[in-house]
């Protein structure tokens, strides 16, 4: 009978608080195999959106126009873009292109004045990019070279209209004029992003060109890589502009655009705290579980010292002991986790008009996303936390004097 | 084989020093199966700890094959004990969730010996301690005389120097004290495994080749008998 032998036994020897350390480990468990799956979720959400409909993997605008953002200097655009995009998208490091114009204005209902947000999008090309079928929730996308646009629902709602209404949008062109155009609702979209859903509409490049005086100049040409480090692929953009004597182009990586980037970067330490926590509220029961275990186990242990058993040996016992209820416990965990988890996946957790509230690229409705992190690193981690819990107990046990744990009761 | 000069060993008991033993001197040889008795409190089972090598020495000097175990560390005990030393404990202190066999091998697996080896040495020795058959039950399914049996085989199974048994019958009914004093008795002869007991139960008094009376720490006789 090896150590691992006895210590698999032990465990059988009060089963029910050897099922108190594991129920304690397996909620632990369980929790915060969810709570890092939504996070991962929360994660590729605002990546997925941010890279769709904010700032691409990489954004190319004119230098100046990111310098006075806050005046909406329209005046500074991506000159000659198709030529650009033809040349971006030979360039080896680059997976996809879609160069944008946007069309700040808004459009009216009555008295009362909605801000809008269009986006001028090359449609047959930017399904290479995205694909935009997925937002449509009622009709159809608009043709190229059209009048036609997609609303997002939250503005068709306040414009109270519909697919097959007109809508009549005032803006401001490229030259600081005023322009005013109409436009056929061909379809409704549910944009994954709230305050696009709220404010944004999305139309052929063509006529948002020839509304907002563009001359064949883009407002941004956003970009995703085949792969690897965004900040590197920056460069390569960046050298690849150098080279073609673009320099009045400024090339910003999604990382320093995003505001979701930031809080993301914020979350993940404080979620990684929370885990912490969690797994520290269930050692707490594995700590009194063990010192239960070895203040009832004493003499056991003085007779095990005085037939030359070590203090090493002594703790490992009560290390395996405690590998095992964490093993298990952390196991089942993770599997309960991984089954609450899979459906969520597929159904997505709706928070609703909550997340209107959020200015940042965050969906309504969130996946949580299943990953090594949320479930090997968890279980493992389950592991490590229930074994040091031990180790103070098991160390004090093998310190014990056999004479006097022999007169324990 | 075992000297024990001049031992001495004191016990805080709140604010009282208590003095369990006062200058213990005396030679044990093998084979020998020996008998320290005396009152509670006279410090026999102090003199078997100190023996035994779990306990620490005050004053005096005890070498157990000639090795000085005062100057000796911790680590060292341990294989002092592991090597040498057998215990049989009042309360038997077998361990609940092993069988009967495998309360006497874990002995053998400490010294690491080859698995074939540790099943036919402990296999042996529980058909002569009288257990053949009751290997696989576990100490709630023995009575209290099979239990000590038990320990008595974990105590002999790694051919210790020395076999130390604290008051081995005090839990046990007089027929099967007896039996099992017959039975150490036995080995003892047969082995040439040295015995010492502490015991203030005149009927293991009567099995002893020697018995050493003590009292308040000190010897009070210590006479050689034929048994």
């Amino acid at each position: 009978m090896r150590l691992s032998g006895i210590a698999l036994r032990n465990i059988f020897r009060n089963k029910r608080r050897s099922l108190l350390s594991i129920l304690a480990l397996a909620v632990a468990a369980t929790s915060i195999t969810i709570f890092f799956s939504l996070f991962e979720g929360i994660k590729t959400n605002i990546q997925t959106n941010s890279w769709d409909w904010d700032a691409g993997e990489v954004r190319l605008r004119h230098a100046e126009f990111d310098r006075y953002e806050y005046l909406n200097p329209v005046q500074y655009v991506v000159g000659d873009y198709r030529d650009l995009v033809d040349r971006l998208r030979a360039h080896p490091e680059v997976r996809t292109v879609s160069p944008r114009i946007r069309v700040l204005g808004a459009a009216f209902r009555g008295e009362q004045q909605f801000a809008t947000l269009g986006l001028g999008l090359d449609l047959e090309r930017e399904q290479e990019y995205q694909d935009l079928e997925r937002v449509i929730a009622a009709g159809r996308l608009p043709r190229s070279g059209t009048n036609e646009a997609i609303l997002g629902r939250g503005l068709a709602s306040d414009l109270d209209i519909g697919t097959g209404d007109i809508v009549t949008f005032l803006i401001q062109t490229r030259r600081r004029g005023s322009n005013a155009f109409t436009l056929d609702v061909v379809g409704l979209a549910d944009f994954p992003v709230p305050q696009l859903n709220s404010s944004g509409y999305i139309l052929p490049i063509e006529n948002a060109d020839r509304y907002m005086r563009m001359d064949g100049a883009a407002s941004e040409i956003l970009l995703k890589s085949v792969g690897g480090d965004t900040v590197e692929f920056a460069d390569g953009v960046r050298s690849f502009l150098e080279e073609s004597g673009r320099t009045e182009l400024s090339v910003v990586p999604w990382t320093r655009i995003s505001g979701g980037y930031s809080y993301l970067r914020t979350a993940g330490v404080v979620y990684n705290i929370v885990a912490l926590i969690f797994f520290l509220l269930a050692s707490t029961v594995i700590i009194s579980t063990t010192m239960m275990i070895i203040h009832e186990r004493t003499r056991e242990i003085g007779t095990l010292a005085a037939m030359g058993m070590h203090g090493g040996e002594l703790v490992r016992l009560f290390f395996l002991e405690s590998a095992y209820l964490g093993a298990i416990g952390s196991f089942v965990g993770v599997v309960i986790g991984v089954a609450i988890t899979i459906p969520l996946s597929r159904i997505g957790i709706d928070f609703g008009s909550a997340m209107d509230m959020v200015e940042m690229d965050l969906s309504s409705v969130l996946y949580p996303v299943l990953n090594v992190r949320s479930t090997v690193l968890v279980f493992f981690f389950g592991l490590a936390v229930a074994m040091v819990s031990t180790y103070p107990s098991a160390r004090r046990a093998a310190k014990l004097r056999p004479v006097e744990a022999l007169r324990a009761e | 084989m075992i000297t024990i000069k001049d031992v001495k060993k004191d016990y805080i008991d709140g604010d009282i020093k208590v003095h369990a033993l006062r200058g213990v001197s005396m030679e044990i040889e093998r084979g020998e199966f020996l008998s320290i008795a005396g009152p509670s409190g006279s410090g026999k089972t102090t003199l078997l700890n100190l023996i035994g090598c779990i306990d620490s020495i005050d004053g005096g000097e005890i070498s157990i094959d000639g090795e000085e175990l005062a100057r000796r560390k911790a680590k060292e005990l341990v294989e002092i004990r592991r090597h040498k030393i057998g215990f049989v404990f009042q309360s038997f202190n077998l361990i609940p969730v092993l069988s009967a066999y495998e309360n006497v091998a874990i002995v053998l697996e400490m010294l690491e010996l080859p698995r074939g080896e540790i099943r036919e040495r402990t296999m042996t020795l529980l058909h002569e301690v009288g257990l053949e058959g009751m290997e696989n039950r576990r100490p709630s399914k023995l009575s209290g005389g099979q239990q000590q049996r038990v320990a008595v085989a974990r105590a002999l199974i790694k051919e210790p120097l020395i076999v130390l048994a604290d008051e081995p019958t005090a839990n046990l009914d007089s027929g099967t004290g007896e039996a099992l004093l017959k039975l150490m008795k036995r080995i003892n002869h047969d082995r040439g495994t040295t015995f010492v007991f502490s015991t203030h139960d005149p009927m293991v008094m009567d099995y002893a080749g020697r018995l050493c009376r003590l009292h308040d720490g000190e010897i009070e006789s210590d006479e050689k008998r034929s048994v």
